[in-house]
């Protein structure tokens, strides 16, 4: 999908459709299957970390209330839909959706939304960087070891805001702007979206209940 | 002791890295601008990053040292005297050689970036690695800085010493220099003679060539000495 409007929009309709029903998930499944790029964006470390945390919360929720499977795979299949949307994403994307979709409103978040994806990219290299320098010194990421690591991730992160801070400054922002954003979306762009729209509405309204109002 | 990068490549994104060569005793200066690729092959060197085809292979060389551009990455001590333990150091002779005596106790975070650096390069240079890949050495240092590290590195008694930098003024007696071209590793051989077949040399070195002066070598020193 080259248009990013259309991406973000798929990727929010399969969400909605993915947590609200089963069977909206299995369909979301199904649609990942067959998007390029697809096995590429699980193989980075974070996505290990957040597949646990959903393991975690579903045994809980089974224990709880007996829903843990259906938790479990409706949160997996949007766990793998944010994915792809992160891998998928060039910079400068949200910002042009943004403007496209608020107008001139649309600047500053915008430009807010760009610099929180540099900064998630910021830390993804500042982490497998720390990993290569800890296995330099052949330390194991411990409790000792993790208060300078993560009081390090914090400084990097405030230290990047300032000189961003200076960078606008300098460049004479004061707040708003202008962009005139272009988009050239493709007959793909358009098939997805379509099907995108199909699988949510069979979320939201099961077939069983049509062919039950046709009837 | 030698690196030998054998058809090795690296592809990211639109980036592609090749390289081929071999990484014999002594100091290597790998020079290229910003974005050429030296860090990517600093890394694959340091076998920190696998290379998508190629080999990486070494003889004699028993343990290995990346110093990474930002000094934070390396940082896993509380305070300064916690940092250089880390690198199994006495701090007495670290803190004194990276001039910061008596701030020992001082928490790594209030150091300023310069500072951190010269105290990671302090730890650096006091080890004992066979293979020593410094990239970007003299970011955030001063002039004065800059110097001592030259002659840090140029005190480097064994081993291999590979210097990845788009440094132009201030750099060390080398033996060997090296272009990353386009994302290629380009060998320019050994010193003297590889200066004149340096690329990439900075002006005033270039100036010298084109008056009929060859440098000895590239440091300072060398330069003033040829002028």
């Amino acid at each position: 999908m080259k248009d990013p409007r259309i991406r973000i929009f798929v990727i929010i309709a399969l969400s909605v459709a993915a947590f609200i029903s089963l069977a909206g998930a299995a369909l979301a499944f199904l649609y990942w299957i067959c998007l390029p790029g697809r096995f590429q964006c699980i193989k980075r470390p974070a996505a290990i970390l957040f597949f646990f945390m959903i393991v975690v919360v579903s045994v809980i929720t089974g224990f709880t209330t007996g829903h843990g499977l259906s938790y479990f795979v409706r949160m997996t299949v949007i766990l793998l839909l944010a994915l792809y949307a992160y891998t998928a994403y060039v910079p400068g994307e949200f910002f042009r959706v943004s403007v496209w979709l608020f107008g001139k409103r649309g600047f500053d978040p915008g430009l807010i939304a760009e610099m929180s994806m540099e900064a998630l990219n910021d830390l993804e290299e500042d982490s497998s960087k720390i990993r290569i320098a800890l296995r330099q010194k052949g330390v194991q990421l411990g409790f000792s070891t993790l208060v300078p690591v993560i009081g390090m991730f914090v400084l990097n992160q405030i230290r990047r805001a300032y000189d961003q801070a200076d960078l606008l400054t300098v460049r004479g922002y004061r707040n708003g702007g202008t962009l005139c954003p272009e988009f050239q979306p493709g007959i793909m762009d358009y098939f997805s979206g379509i099907v995108a729209i199909c699988i949510l509405f069979i979320a939201i309204f099961p077939v069983r209940d049509i062919f039950i109002l046709l009837h | 002791m030698a690196l030998i990068l054998e058809s090795v490549s690296y592809t990211r994104g639109q980036f592609r890295l090749t390289a081929n060569g071999i990484f014999e005793e002594g100091v290597h200066l790998v020079s290229g601008i910003v974005g050429s690729g030296k860090s990517t092959l600093a890394f694959i060197a340091s076998g920190m990053v696998l290379p998508g085809e190629g080999s990486v292979t070494r003889t004699g060389i028993m343990n290995s040292l990346l110093s990474m551009q930002f000094p934070e990455y390396h940082t896993t001590g509380i305070t300064v005297n916690d940092e250089i333990r880390s690198w199994g150091l006495d701090p007495g002779t670290v803190l004194a050689s990276s001039r910061l005596s008596g701030r020992g106790d001082d928490d790594v975070t209030v150091l300023s970036r310069g500072e951190l650096k010269r105290l990671h390069l302090g730890c650096v240079l006091s080890g004992d690695a066979d293979l020593l890949i410094l990239d970007e050495p003299f970011s955030a240092l001063d002039c004065r800085e800059k110097r001592v590290i030259c002659r840090k590195i140029s005190e480097q008694d064994h081993g291999t010493v590979i210097i990845c930098t788009h440094e132009q003024t201030w750099l060390p007696p080398v033996d060997f220099i090296w272009e990353m071209k386009g994302g290629t590793l380009v060998s320019c051989g050994r010193v003297p003679e590889a200066i004149l077949r340096w690329g990439l040399a900075p002006r005033h070195i270039r100036d010298l060539i084109e008056r009929g002066l060859v440098p000895g070598n590239i440091s300072p020193e060398a330069v003033m000495e040829a002028a």
